[in-house]
């Protein structure tokens, strides 16, 4: 009698446990539910505004602007054009540590490097 | 026997409930086993839901990746007229609420349907007004829609595509396939109140369509737009093109054409303005075609720069014809026939290589044959065969006329003389990429044929310079730069005759001399006023050659 309430309580707990679980997951899958459409706001949202950013830099839009603030954009001469250029640093060719132990045991083992391919 | 009674009825209840608990049994086993297909479709209708995903459509781009196509996300409105009792109502809410035909929403309401659709695409106020209301019935859905940010700009090229974003012109036609994505779907449960439980959800994302990038640049696009403006605003003419194109790899840097439209509302534009005129319309060229010409004249050998023609004093018997120049020449150089624009003379130095000769360099320039760009709706043009002439075609053909092209495939033919005798295949798609920005697909410059050597090409090249220079293209002289071209002034043929007072004015160049970096071909239809190429079409010319140099940063000749 004992062990035959002592199964079905087992039984029934983890019955218990089973539902209880799965309820956690049904849960769990509303949240997401509510995550996506959030998300599905922000790309909408983020679709429009690039749409919106492209339409803004759009050149007739910009120069309706331009000419609705007065401003006239003129070529500049070829003389008036300067370049600058900035030389760069000449990088020193780093070269690497190699210990007296490494050597040793570089000298006694064979290795398979891969080549450079220029 | 008290106890025996007792014992009695024990046995006969328990013996009721094996009898009920038998039952329950069995109608368990009959729900869960035997019927099991049946009710578990039963369910799966209720609660399970399994959805297409819509892919989102690829984007146009050009050169440097400026949007001209995107999707954009709307709500359309749709109702379930089962779930709507007091219809009336319903539809003068309705009406109010949004922009909509009152007829057309209660001749829908009325169905007996379970989904109909009130209107696609609603504003974002509608929307907002909408989801305020909260009738019963209706719903929104999410769709997206096509939408051009920079307006009007490259509308013929781009396009557009119908309310399920289907292409059906321009490049949104032509690349349909690589644009649309594929669709994917989405199977999951619903809860007793309709929600969606995301749990148990099985999918296949849906792939979206790739991304086209453009050889044109929105730069000169918007150059070369802009001068349209202005010369439509001057000349008011039916119809205008203008393409800029590289004569060393083909590809179009702008394409641009009068009228136009406005992509985000192409279904309030006429019919005549959806067309891409530098590719559809086909007309006589006129004088530009002298180019052509004078490339064969030369390659052949038969004629040279020097060699002098007497042009008649502008007036020439040939055959039943009489041929008239503008102004009356007398002894002239090739170079100067071309430069001058001298029809006698042109007729003249044809006539020395022959009818099978000219023709064939005229096929291998591309003329009565499409280029073979990658775009829909190209005409082919006009040159019929050789087997067909008659002597009098050898006095009209040299010079433009009794033959018909497109402003694209005489940019194509120009190029050969740019850049040494080459046929290049026209294109303006440069690469298609996927949503990761790899590279699905790249189109490489394509070299069609040789069609004249070096040589020759450097020897028209020198004369079209003296065409700008000192000819009737003064008005194309750039600042900083030397160009080269060749002024037309074509009377049209309506009807089969020439029309009295209508011409084509035209001017097609490229620059620099030395090495020249873009074609130009302006072609200006009925132009009110004066209709001479010279002084119509050779200043837009200069403004788009001149400002789209400077914006390349081309160095300029000494």
């Amino acid at each position: 009698m004992r062990k035959f309430f002592s199964i079905s309580i087992t039984l029934t707990l983890l019955t218990l446990l089973y539902v209880y679980q799965n309820v956690e997951i049904i849960n769990i899958g509303y949240g997401i539910t509510k995550q996506e459409q959030l998300l599905s706001t922000y790309l909408d949202e983020h679709k429009q505004l690039v749409y919106n950013l492209n339409k803004l830099e759009s050149p007739f839009t910009l120069c309706e602007r331009l000419s609705s603030e007065s401003i006239e954009l003129v070529e500049a001469d070829v003389q008036n054009i300067y370049y600058a250029c900035v030389k760069a640093e000449q990088e020193k060719p780093l070269s690497p540590r190699i210990s007296m132990l490494d050597r040793f045991f570089d000298s006694i083992t064979l290795t398979a490097e891969a080549r450079d391919s220029k | 026997m008290y106890r025996n009674i007792n014992r009695k009825r024990q046995l006969i209840v328990l013996f009721l409930f094996c009898i009920l608990f038998i039952c329950l049994i069995l109608r368990v086993y009959n729900r869960q086993v035997i019927n099991y297909e049946f009710f578990k479709k039963k369910a799966d209708i209720q609660h399970r839901v399994k959805i297409e995903l819509a892919p989102e459509r690829g984007g146009i781009f050009d050169r440097n990746n400026r949007a001209f196509a995107v999707d954009t996300p709307i709500e359309s409105l749709y109702a379930v007229p089962r779930e709507i009792t007091n219809k009336e109502e319903v539809i003068r809410s309705i009406c109010e609420l949004i922009d909509v035909d009152e007829n057309i929403v209660r001749e829908r309401i009325n169905k007996d349907k379970a989904f109909i659709w009130i209107k696609r695409g609603l504003s974002s106020e509608e929307t907002t007004r909408i989801k305020i209301s909260k009738i019963n019935g209706l719903y929104l859905l999410q769709e997206t829609k096509r939408s051009y940010p920079k307006g009007d700009l490259l509308c013929h090229v781009i396009g557009f595509t119908d309310i399920d974003n289907k292409g059906i012109e321009g490049i949104e036609l032509y690349y349909e396939n690589f644009l649309r994505g594929k669709y994917g779907w989405k199977s999951f449960f619903r809860d007793a109140r309709q929600n969606k439980i995301s749990s148990y959800e099985e999918f296949l994302p849906a792939k979206k369509g790739y991304d086209i990038i453009l050889t044109i640049d929105e730069v000169i696009q918007h150059t070369v737009e802009t001068e349209m403006r202005e010369l439509v605003k001057k000349r008011k003419p039916e119809s205008a093109m203008i393409i800029v194109m590289s004569p060393i790899t083909g590809e179009i840097y702008a394409m641009c054409s009068y009228p136009s439209y406005e992509n985000n509302q192409y279904s309030k534009a006429e019919k005549e303005d959806l067309k891409n005129r530098c590719i559809t319309d086909v007309y006589e060229p006129g004088s530009v075609f002298k180019v052509l010409s004078a490339c064969a004249d030369i390659d052949t050998g038969k004629v040279k720069p020097d060699d002098m023609f007497f042009c008649e004093n502008g007036q020439y018997s040939v055959g039943k014809r009489v041929l008239h120049d503008y102004h009356g020449y007398g002894n002239l150089s090739f170079s100067q026939v071309i430069q001058k624009s001298s029809n006698i003379g042109t007729v003249k130095a044809t006539a020395k290589i022959g009818e099978d000769d000219f023709y064939n360099y005229l096929l291998n320039f591309g003329i009565g044959q499409s280029t073979g760009i990658d775009l829909p709706g190209e005409e082919n043009g006009i040159l019929r065969n050789v087997r067909t002439w008659t002597p009098s075609d050898m006095t009209t053909i040299p010079m433009g006329q009794g033959v018909s092209c497109t402003t694209l495939q005489l940019a194509d033919a120009l190029s050969v003389v740019a850049n040494g005798g080459l046929l290049m295949q026209p294109y303006i798609v440069k690469e298609i990429r996927d949503e990761n920005g790899n590279v699905i697909k790249k189109f490489k410059p394509k070299i069609k044929k040789r069609v004249i050597s070096g040589k020759s090409a450097d020897t028209v090249k020198e004369i079209l310079k003296g065409a700008v220079q000192s000819g009737t293209g003064k008005k194309a002289i750039l600042n900083g730069y030397y160009a080269c071209g060749k002024t037309g002034t074509a009377q049209k043929v309506i009807g089969g005759r020439y029309a009295e007072g209508k011409y084509i004015a035209s001017f097609m160049g490229f620059a620099p001399y030395k090495d020249p970096e873009l074609v130009v071909v302006v072609s200006v239809n009925e132009p009110k006023g004066d209709y001479f190429g010279g002084s119509v079409a050779a200043p837009v010319f200069r403004e788009v050659m001149q400002k789209s140099l400077r914006y390349l940063e081309v160095p300029e000749e000494s």
